[in-house]
């Protein structure tokens, strides 16, 4: 089982559209896949038309567990569940603090839904948290979309700092460019510019789209409504180049 | 067809209108799907019994598991444009290795036709999520095809959404649904008035030891007999070699069971009797030598070195030409009036109404009778083991064959008359040892057939090699088995078998004490 994140310190970078239309990707080439909507915004839960989670207690390791089974959620495309979203994910950071071993509970949560997933990716809310870094430490891959402008740069590089500073692995962190305007001068430098300096940049970039925003309006994946679109093939292009002997060997 | 999770199945009491669930959900219609429906099974119903359906449908042929012909419960499938008959002709794993297991040497025929409608609808809550699939069915006979005879409602639940699956199970259940009930192939054998009836060799006859030896044999002949018959069609349409094996079985059955019990028909009406069954064998005797060689084709081939095996091709291929000239013989013989009249006139000389002479076992009690024989036959198998060694010529191994087989024959006749685990041990032991007997004697016969055809066709070049390495093969064989058989015969002949059969068929015990339980007389 490989546990994939869609992480970004940035707000609006198309995280969750990432994790959605990955999510419906994976399970598309016949991977087992479960999405954990860990964001209290719940736009990925939205996206699949399924409500907020049911609250239930995080008093420790198991009732976590039994809490999050008890949440999951077949989607409407079979092969892919959802944990929904839930405001009390609000509170993860305090509940974990409270654990020993907090930086590595997730880890040893999810571990526990090996037998009935091949991939479980979470889509991870926009901060830096006691739960960011227990993601970061669960995760085989962090996907890191990066818009390309100065303000998305600079806090791809804040988390490359955090992961020097913390001494985490930071091969796991593999981003790539979203919403590019091809037209956009200051996109194309950018996007000339940074990748060298940062191996694990993926080579597949996710175009903008006004279908991307209109998932809004048909409450599914774009992939499940628009499969032949721009931005629907570069998802698909993302997945396989994820899924491919090469990048899994960098993971 | 949708596949999920503990789906649960409904049989509806008739049409149920899906907007039944209109109040609680948004029911989303899916398109609506028609296809014919084959299901498959043998002459012995071998995939009913074992509780399995094999049906095909746009081209699918699907093993299901489970209770009988529900089309869900698929553990297998293959794409096939062309006929499947044999397990062979199946392409694709596990399905070719479980028919194998299940169908042997037996032939798929069409068991029942009809068609299969079916639609599946979502229900949407309301936010337009999924949160229940259904899949409607009807089964409409063939013919009709706008008679319904079935609809049926499954249920997929969605993970996390149980509730709701419940909940339409409540609804439907109220509109007169039904958890349990016939399937799709149950219904349509219904229809097709067909019932599966478990096919043996080995009827009951319902013989106790004091029924009057002639009335015995009568019921002993009679069910074979009509096996015999049932045979007869499977035969002429060549479905499978089975059927030509069965029949013969049956005819060699009804002759023992009139040679072994001897006198209780008027001489005159046994020798006819006989005679009839002799020659019915006989026009198919070739016949079956022939199935014989062609299904071990495989077999013999493998035998022989990779380089020798291309040389058995033109052997095999005059075996298959000349059996397409003998079956039409026996078709042919099979078919003709005197055949029918050989037939009538058996069948009329076993009828409980046939006035029949009087013969001087007639009203014997029948365990009197065979316990004898039974015994008698034991201690000349004994007699004749002791004489059986390295060296003892095939003849002689021939000769205690036959006598096993008569002795096989009456125990298999009269089981019903003894009981006890230690003579189904011994009947163990008498089937080990005659499959030993009847594969030295295969060997044997094969060896000699095959220099018959090599000299009868001056074979020489490629075939003759061939035919020259088969027949040493063959020869080697008899060899190894000779002296399992000697082992086989020890084991059957021992002093603890002899206790046995002598405890049972020479001084029997009494029906009224085998009924009170008490087990042997010291």
């Amino acid at each position: 089982m490989k546990i994939i994140s869609s992480y970004s310190i940035k707000g609006g970078v198309g995280k969750t559209a990432l994790a959605v239309n990955l999510a419906f990707a994976f399970r598309e080439a016949g991977y087992r896949t479960l999405l954990m909507d860990l964001d209290p915004q719940g736009a990925a839960s939205f996206y699949f038309r399924i409500s907020g989670a049911e609250k239930f207690k995080m008093k420790d390791t198991k009732s976590v567990i039994d809490g999050l089974r008890r949440n999951i959620r077949e989607s409407d495309f079979p092969g892919l569940d959802i944990i929904p979203s839930n405001l009390g994910y609000r509170h993860f950071d305090i509940q974990l603090d409270a654990m020993t071993k907090s930086r590595k509970q997730l880890r040893k949560v999810l571990e526990k839904f090996t037998p009935d997933y091949d991939v479980i990716l979470m889509d991870c809310p926009p901060n830096i948290t006691l739960l960011s870094e227990n993601i970061f430490r669960a995760s085989d891959a962090i996907l890191v979309p990066v818009i390309p402008t100065v303000l998305s740069r600079r806090t791809f590089e804040q988390l490359l700092g955090f992961f020097q500073e913390e001494e985490l692995p930071s091969d796991i962190i593999r981003p790539f460019f979203s919403m590019v305007q091809k037209r956009n001068k200051m996109h194309r430098e950018i996007m000339v510019e940074l990748p060298p300096l940062h191996p694990g940049f993926l080579k597949t970039t996710i175009p903008f789209s006004v279908d991307v925003e209109k998932m809004g309006i048909h409450k599914m994946p774009l992939l499940a409504y628009s499969r032949a679109g721009e931005a629907s093939r570069a998802y698909r292009s993302l997945c396989n180049e994820i899924l491919s002997p090469r990048c899994s060997e960098n993971d | 067809m949708v596949e999920s999770r503990e789906s649960i199945r409904l049989i509806l009491p008739g049409e149920v209108d899906p907007q039944c669930l209109g109040d609680i959900w948004d029911v989303v219609p899916g398109q609506q799907k028609s296809s014919a429906l084959v299901f498959w099974d043998t002459f012995e119903w071998c995939l009913w019994f074992g509780t399995h359906t094999l049906y095909s449908a746009d081209t699918t042929y699907s093993l299901t598991a489970g209770d009988h012909g529900w089309l869900d419960a698929v553990i297998c499938h293959e794409k096939a444009m062309g006929l499947r008959r044999f397990w062979e002709d199946f392409q694709t794993e596990p399905l070719r290795s479980m028919l194998k297991e299940t169908l042997e040497l037996r032939a798929l025929t069409v068991v029942a036709e009809g068609r299969h409608h079916h639609r599946c609808d979502e229900l949407r809550n309301e936010d337009g999520k999924i949160v229940c699939r259904l899949e409607w069915t009807s089964v409409s006979a063939k013919q009709r095809e706008s008679d319904v005879l079935k609809r049926y409602c499954q249920v997929f639940p969605l993970r996390g959404y149980e509730e709701e699956a419940a909940r339409v199970v409540e609804q439907l259940t109220r509109h007169g649904a039904v958890t349990h009930g016939d399937g799709p192939l149950q219904v349509l054998l219904r229809h097709g008035q067909k019932e599966p009836i478990r096919y043996t060799l080995r009827p009951s006859f319902g013989l106790e030891r004091n029924t009057p030896a002639r009335e015995a044999v009568g019921r002993i002949v009679t069910p074979i007999f009509d096996l015999a018959i049932r045979n007869m069609p499977g035969i002429i349409d060549d479905v499978d070699t089975e059927f030509l094996h069965d029949y013969r079985i049956c005819l060699r059955k009804m002759r023992s069971a009139l040679n072994l019990v001897k006198n209780v028909y008027p001489v005159a009406e046994t020798r006819r009797m006989r005679t009839i069954l002799g020659e019915l064998a006989r026009q198919t005797n070739r016949l079956r030598d022939l199935d014989v060689y062609l299904l071990a084709r495989n077999e013999y081939t493998m035998l022989l070195p990779p380089e020798l095996r291309p040389m058995l091709k033109e052997l095999f291929d005059d075996f298959a030409s000349e059996r397409k000239r003998e079956l039409q013989q026996v078709i042919s013989a099979l078919r003709s009036t005197a055949a029918q009249k050989l037939l009538d006139e058996f069948a009329g000389l076993i009828s409980p109404t046939h006035c029949h002479g009087p013969s001087i076992n007639a009203e014997i009690p029948v365990g009197q009778l065979v316990f004898q024989r039974i015994y008698k036959r034991y201690k000349k198998i004994r007699l004749l083991s002791r004489d059986i060694s390295w060296e003892t010529s095939d003849e002689a191994i021939h000769h205690i064959r036959i006598e096993c087989k008569k002795l096989r024959y009456l125990l298999e006749f009269f089981t019903e008359l003894v009981s006890g685990e230690e003579m189904m041990e011994t009947h163990k032991l008498l089937r080990r040892l005659q499959n030993r007997l009847g594969e030295f004697n295969d060997a044997s016969v094969q060896q000699k057939s095959l220099l018959d055809y090599w000299q009868q066709k001056q074979a020489k070049d490629g075939t003759g090699l061939g035919l020259g390495g088969l027949v040493s093969i063959l020869y080697q064989r008899q060899r190894q088995v000779r002296s399992q058989i000697v082992d086989a015969l020890d084991e059957f002949c021992n002093s603890s078998t002899a206790g046995t059969f002598k405890n049972t068929f020479k001084r029997p015990l009494s029906p009224s004490i085998i009924d009170s339980g008490q087990e042997h007389i010291q």
